[in-house]
Formats: C-alpha cells, sequence, structure tokens
C-alpha cells in the first residue's frame, strides 16, 4: 500500500472511530429512573447549609478553649529576683568580709544511671523550696556586700522612687563696697 | 411562629415547578449528560452512574438554574467533574494488544468503518487518547460526544473557545501520527 493510501485509510480509520467515540446509549428507562432516583438521593445527602455554622462556631471556640489552656500552663520564664534573696539591710557597724571564691564542686566523674521500668522520670529527693535556691552569682555576692556596707543615707538616696532634694540657691547678693576714707594728716 | 396551613398552600406550587423543572430538564438532557460521562468512563453502568450524580447536584444548585445562560455547558461541566471523580484506569487490553489485534483485522481485508466498530479498534483508541496530554487530551474527548458544540465543549472546560480549537486540531494530528505508527509496524 502506497504512503498515501495508507495515509487516507488512517485519516478515514480515526475519523469513524472518533466518531463512534462517545455514541452510546443508556438502558431502556433510563430517564424513569432518574426521575424517581434524584430527588430521593440529592434528599438522603443533603445536608443544610446552616449546619456549618454552630459546626465552624463549636470549632472556633474549642481552639480558643485549647488556645487559653495551652498558655496558661506553658511557665513563664522569669528572671530569678534578686531582690528576694538579699536579705534587708541592718544597721550593724559595716564589717568587711573577705570575698570566697563561689563554690563550685568539682564533677570527677558523670555517672549516667539507668532508668528503672516503672520509674517515674526525673526521680529524686523532694526539695523543700521549689525551685530550689541556686548558690548567689559574683554580680549578686557583690551587690549584698555593698548593701552590708554602706551607709543608711546612701542607702535610702539610692531607692527608687526616693524624692531628690529640691535643691535651693539663695539669691546672690553682693555686699556694698567699703571703700576706707582717706585720712588727711596735714 | 408555626408554619400556617396557607404557607403550606404555597409551598406546594414552587415545589411542583421544581419537580417540573428537573422533569424536564431530565427528558431532554439526560443522554447528553450520559454520553459525556460515558466519554471519560467507557462503562455503559458507571456512566450511569455518574450521569444520575449529576441531576442530584443539578437538583441540589436548582435556585442557580434560572441564571445560566449555557446550560448544555454548565450540564457538561459537572458531569465532566462527576465522571473524572469516577473514573478508574483500567484497560482490558495493553496498547501493543489493541494494535496487534486491529492490524490482523486490517490484514484480513476490513475496511476502515468496519474496522472501527471492533472492540479491538476502540480499545486501542481509547490507549492512543488515554497517551495524549491532559490539555489535549480534554477538549478531543469532549468533542466526540455529538451534541456538543465548540462553545460548549468550551464552557465545559472553562477556556477560550479559540484555544480548545487549536487543542483539538493538534490532539487530531497528534493522534493520527501515533494511530499510523501504530498500525504500520507489521501489516
Amino acid at each position: 500500500m502506497s504512503d498515501d493510501k495508507r495515509k487516507e485509510f488512517v485519516d478515514e480509520l480515526l475519523d469513524a472511530a472518533l466518531h463512534r467515540y462517545a455514541q452510546a446509549e443508556p438502558r431502556a428507562g433510563f430517564e424513569e429512573h432518574l426521575l424517581a432516583a434524584v430527588p430521593e438521593q440529592a434528599q438522603r445527602f443533603a445536608w443544610p447549609q446552616w449546619v456549618w455554622i454552630p459546626a465552624a462556631a463549636t470549632a472556633a471556640l474549642l481552639l480558643a478553649v485549647l488556645v487559653f489552656y495551652a498558655t496558661r500552663q506553658t511557665p513563664a520564664p522569669s528572671a530569678p529576683s534578686v531582690a528576694r534573696e538579699v536579705p534587708a539591710p541592718t544597721m550593724a557597724p559595716p564589717v568587711v568580709t573577705e570575698l570566697a571564691p563561689a563554690p563550685h564542686p568539682r564533677v570527677s566523674r558523670v555517672r549516667i544511671e539507668r532508668k528503672q521500668p516503672g520509674e517515674r522520670l526525673g526521680a529524686g529527693p523532694r526539695l523543700a523550696t521549689l525551685p530550689a535556691r541556686a548558690p548567689l552569682s559574683e554580680q549578686e555576692r557583690l551587690l549584698l556586700l555593698f548593701v552590708q556596707q554602706a551607709p543608711k543615707e546612701q542607702l535610702m538616696a539610692r531607692q527608687l522612687g526616693a524624692p531628690i532634694e529640691r535643691l535651693e540657691i539663695k539669691p546672690l547678693a553682693v555686699p556694698p563696697l567699703e571703700i576706707p576714707k582717706p585720712t588727711t594728716e596735714n | 411562629m408555626g408554619v400556617t396551613g396557607e404557607a403550606i398552600l404555597e409551598a406546594i406550587p414552587i415545589a411542583r415547578v421544581a419537580e417540573d423543572e428537573l422533569e424536564s430538564l431530565v427528558r431532554e438532557q439526560a443522554r447528553f449528560v450520559y454520553r459525556v460521562c460515558y466519554s471519560v468512563l467507557r462503562h455503559h453502568h458507571d456512566a450511569e452512574d455518574a450521569a444520575q450524580e449529576t441531576f442530584v447536584r443539578v437538583w441540589r444548585n436548582r435556585g442557580k438554574l434560572a441564571g445560566i445562560h449555557e446550560l448544555r455547558g454548565w450540564l457538561a461541566r459537572i458531569a465532566w467533574r462527576v465522571a473524572l471523580d469516577r473514573r478508574r484506569t483500567k484497560p482490558e487490553l495493553s496498547l501493543d494488544e489493541a494494535a496487534q489485534a486491529v492490524r490482523e483485522l486490517r490484514a484480513a481485508g476490513a475496511t476502515a468503518e468496519q474496522l472501527a466498530a471492533e472492540k479491538q479498534m476502540s480499545a486501542l483508541l481509547e490507549r492512543l487518547i488515554a497517551s495524549l496530554p491532559r490539555e489535549l487530551r480534554e477538549p478531543l474527548v469532549l468533542s466526540t460526544v455529538e451534541e456538543m458544540t465548540a462553545a460548549d465543549v468550551a464552557a465545559a472546560l472553562e477556556i477560550p473557545e479559540a484555544s480548545m480549537r487549536t487543542r483539538i486540531f493538534r490532539a487530531r494530528q497528534l493522534l493520527r501520527e501515533k494511530l499510523e505508527s501504530a498500525l504500520g509496524g507489521r501489516s
């Protein structure tokens, strides 16, 4: 078969095949079946549109409650309060204390204990105060020393909110110049 | 405030109008919708189910019916989407098997019309169409539905009519080359 004839045959075949491609007929009585089934099926699976409003409101409420509790239970990171640790200043005479180096326990060996089955995570001796008191830092010890040694007036002046004494400047008074009278000896 | 008897009596004609509207729509468009579904699904029972689901969706959106200008395009779009959702790609014959069967029929002296009516040719065409890129395949498949005009196809696929025509032309060209190659192997 020549090329032209083959191309012509392919064209004809393609046209005929495409023409038949979607030529299909439903079974007899298809329309009646649809008329009976469609309204029934539409009502069976129909969700009223207003259902979404309470559903969305409930979801939003649940989310709000969840966020509220999540933010409440998370402990806020708080800086260690120095004021609570510092004892009230006493009026005792200043005592010079030597600064001792902060105790730094030397860790010679770290021992990792295996957790026994059923054991509570992080189980250890219960502490009297929670959180446990940490040893004072270098700055805190210096501050404590300053408070112990400084005179009361200086401490009072440094208190926050203490009223600043008004500086009164007396009016400048210039006394009249006294010129001694010349004495006449003649 | 309860529902009065008058309100019920007033609602009955409205419901009846909607049912009449559905009935006329089904009687006029059921076969068209079925063919759109069939062009995608290639299976009679699946196409019937898809057509039914299409009319269920139409029934639920019957409030919009009055404002729709291109009814066929709108219906075809719904049917097309429903059919695509339900499509199960399970060809009965592979491309090679179908091509071999068609070649044998052709060698036996079958004409183009006779070949086109054969199940093997239908399977071969289905496989060849499936191998086309999607943007070419979709307009071509919809254009095979007899009742679909170019405007309907363009409306169903939501593309400009000129683009749709170009795509169909390119799809046919590609399909012709593929078919020629499939048939030209050994005759």
